[in-house]
């Protein structure tokens, strides 16, 4: 059950959960969880006394080290992660995996 | 191993949340969270109406555990919850460095 894999996190604003769905899969991903959040920033908005917050959605799947390393750097180098998605990506190491087949 | 201290998360569909939390409870994991979650399971229009996909509301489990109860955990849901078979739910660990309570 030991495994040389990396459970990534892709944080982007929200809309674009699909988009890199699509991208994670073309690089040999099974799938991935979505899962609703919100950002805050340094300058807490604030109009009329109700905080406005940035909704994100972060993407979770489960993949080979050597395919998010890939990953990850051509999140790097994709313009649209820093205009519009305002993505950020990070990876934890994974001790051990039960369901992927 | 046995001394380590894991982050355990588990991702099944939204029916397993009972009977997951109740064996995580059992187990004596702490700081157990609940986390609503959406697979990346893609569908054409007509299956979509008519029902005929699989499930894409998950849940995600997550919690802190001892390496050793971590892997009776994860013996527990091939055991107990099937999850070596497809499209059950899928379990990971991720090493904790430090913990402060």
């Amino acid at each position: 059950m030991d495994t040389k894999m990396k459970a990534l996190y892709i944080i982007v604003n929200v809309g674009f959960s699909e988009q890199v769905v699509e991208y994670i899969r073309s690089q040999g991903a099974t799938g991935a969880t979505i899962i609703n959040a919100r950002g805050i920033n340094g300058i807490p908005k604030d109009i009329l006394g109700i905080s406005v917050d940035l909704e994100k959605e972060i993407v979770l799947t489960l993949i080979d080290s050597e395919k998010a390393d890939k990953i990850m750097e051509s999140i790097k180098q994709n313009p649209a992660f820093k205009s519009e998605a305002h993505g950020i990506c990070f990876a934890l190491p994974v001790d051990k995996t039960v369901g992927l087949n | 191993m046995t001394n380590s201290i894991e982050y355990l998360a588990i991702i099944a569909a939204r029916s397993y949340k009972d009977d997951l939390l109740k064996l995580l409870f059992e187990m004596k994991c702490h700081l157990v969270n609940v986390i609503y979650a959406k697979g990346s399971v893609k569908s054409g229009y007509f299956k979509d109406m008519l029902g005929l996909v699989p499930e894409e509301k998950k849940v995600m489990i997550t919690c802190i555990a001892t390496g050793d109860v971590a892997g009776k955990v994860l013996e527990q849901l091939i055991s107990k919850f099937h999850f070596d078979k497809p499209n059950t739910g899928i379990a990971y660990t991720i090493p904790v460095d430090k913990l402060s309570v």
